[in-house]
């Protein structure tokens, strides 16, 4: 591996490191800063990228110091050569980092505003902190790994808008806030510590795992779609009891989430649940799995 | 009580010309108040429920049995069934229904989605019959600045201008989430006494930071302001337009000759200042 300052030969595969120089005196807004926005640029265009700070732009390079670096060839699935992109520092005033990325790796070494990974449609996103609210928001596909916890609304719908998260994966090893994937439409949410209130809020279709204990009122006014509980929880009178079973889905769901890197012990896969479907008000067609048992 | 005696409660109209005696009050609250004291029927629920009893009261109105909750003896947010029951088939039955809810409903465990909720079920009492819901403002004129913003930017309140158009997000952009945060370094406060209505952590950061006052009076806020501007109260000093909490837009009259400038005429000032700049 060598240093280099001026990559700017797209063939060739590099792995850009941002580090916080200073903590910003207010919010960064940030989504300017994705894998394919630093890919084939070198050292100075990446620093003249611009950042929103209060309500003037800024540039990167005020707030980092940016190190270019050639890696081992590591290529997608189009073969293009993307950069890793790499963050260091505390980044909890940054938003929107990560915001619509569609492929490329990124990896972040502290903790991460709001807004992280929103609208993300491919690629993988890794963060070795804590996340702010609305992680993932709308997202459209790749996989988000918050090895801590995340903030409120991760994986969930903005205001206005009727369908949050639209594909994707999103594990949260530790805890996650209230409106865990509130009115997703696809993909999987899984987080290995306790959540808030309204897990899968108005969910049209989609899968939330919560390890941990559940907070209140989850799956409230959920149309279709599945959240599974693996620490019962109090439901709204509006989820009805259906039958206790060992649904097939569940090992391919574990097996999946093991892949993933959500690890569950293994005695977890022949696990059997209860089954409520509801939100009644909405129509019943949505389901809460409580388990009940290990086998 | 003014809301009482002339609007609500005890006011005669061209449909109600008996006053109170052709209307059904029902309170629902966490404790007995005066005007629980004065209902017709008054149902005290746990602290926090709110979302559960507007949850409960949607299904009993489409007909549904609530799931884990025994139709005898079995009770929703501490009371019974039955009550639940006998408050739908009102709801449903009655000529116009009105629901005022405050901050108690707005503050409490569930904040938005409880008052989504509630729109959601006033949705639905409108196939049966005529229904409403206002919220019921603490201060005065907050629905002037919603009207405003609303007509404005297409948003109620928690707008952010900071990239040039405005941007919706309550949480994120609102005073005391942001104050909370400290994510603000300048603040210019008009027609609101923060050190008294805000959160400790809020009023903390706002007294580190340079803040500027519109204010007639002395309140919590003026003594650590860096810069307070006097200006003529709206209504006996200057002119102005207030919003009633039911959107009626109020003309008032000034009635006195006052020293201080208005805060229209203040704005229109420093607005000028800083294009000339």
């Amino acid at each position: 591996m060598k240093a280099s300052s001026d990559v700017g030969d797209e063939s060739v595969p590099v792995r850009i490191t941002l580090f916080l120089k200073q903590t910003p005196p207010v919010p960064v807004e940030a989504e300017s800063i994705n894998p394919e926005s630093v890919t084939a640029k070198d050292r100075r265009e990446i620093e003249d990228l611009p950042l929103w700070v209060g309500n003037s732009k800024e540039r990167v390079g005020d707030y980092f110091r940016v190190e270019v670096e050639e890696t081992e060839a590591q290529q997608d699935d189009d073969n293009a050569p993307l950069a890793t992109l790499h963050l260091v520092g505390d980044l909890s005033r940054f938003k929107r980092l990560g915001w619509g990325m569609s492929r490329g790796e990124m990896l972040i070494r502290g903790s991460v505003g709001p807004h992280t990974g929103a609208f993300m449609r491919g690629g993988t996103l890794v963060i070795q902190g804590q996340a702010g609210d609305w992680l993932g928001a709308h997202m459209q596909g790749g996989k988000i790994l918050v090895q801590g916890s995340a903030g409120n609304f991760a994986g969930a719908a903005y205001r206005g808008y009727k369908t949050g998260m639209q594909g994707g994966t999103i594990i949260i090893r530790d805890d996650a806030g209230q409106m865990l994937g509130a009115r997703m439409r696809r993909g999987v949410i899984a987080v290995g510590g306790n959540c808030g209130d309204f897990a899968g809020f108005g969910m049209a279709a989609g899968t939330v795992v919560v390890r941990g204990a559940p907070g209140l009122r989850a799956g409230a006014q959920m149309r279709r779609g599945t959240i599974i509980l693996l620490q019962p929880g109090e439901l709204l009178p509006t989820f009805y009891y259906d039958c206790t079973y060992g649904p097939l889905f569940w090992r391919l769901l574990y097996n999946y989430l093991q892949q993933e890197g959500f690890a569950l012990p293994p005695d977890y896969r022949e696990m059997s649940f209860k089954r409520f479907s509801g939100d009644a008000n909405e129509g019943g067609k949505g389901e809460i799995l409580v388990c009940q048992s290990l086998n | 009580m003014r809301h009482f005696t002339r609007y609500s409660t005890l006011a005669k109209g061209l449909f109600t010309p008996r006053g109170r005696q052709g209307k059904k009050i029902v309170v629902v609250d966490v404790r007995l108040t005066p005007t629980a004291r004065a209902a017709d029927y008054f149902l005290q629920i746990k602290p926090g429920t709110d979302f559960e009893v507007f949850n409960a009261l949607r299904a009993l109105i489409k007909g549904l049995r609530l799931g884990n909750v025994d139709p005898g003896t079995g009770t929703v947010a501490g009371v019974t069934l039955t009550a639940w029951q006998e408050l739908a088939q009102l709801m449903q039955s009655c000529r116009y229904g009105v629901v005022f809810f405050g901050i108690g409903t707005t503050m409490s465990r569930g904040k938005e989605m409880n008052i989504e909720l509630l729109l959601t079920l006033i949705r639905e009492l409108n196939r049966y019959t005529r229904f409403y819901a206002i919220p019921m403002r603490g201060h005065g004129n907050v629905t002037g600045i919603n009207h405003v913003l609303t007509w404005q930017t297409g948003y109620p309140f928690a707008v952010n201008f900071s990239r040039g158009y405005p941007r919706y997000n309550p949480g994120e952009f609102s005073v005391v989430d942001m104050l909370g945060r400290r994510e603000v370094d300048a603040a210019f406060i008009i027609a609101t006494d923060p050190g008294a209505h805000l959160p400790r952590a809020a009023v903390e950061h706002l007294q580190k930071i340079p803040t500027i006052v519109l204010e007639p009076h002395c309140n919590l806020t003026t003594p650590w302001a860096q810069v307070v501007i006097p200006v003529a109260p709206a209504g006996v000093g200057a002119a102005g337009t207030f919003y009633r909490m039911d959107n009626v837009p109020l003309r008032v009259k000034k009635l006195v000759d006052f020293p201080y400038p208005s805060d229209e005429e203040v704005l229109r000032a420093l607005k000028e200042r800083i294009a000339n700049a």
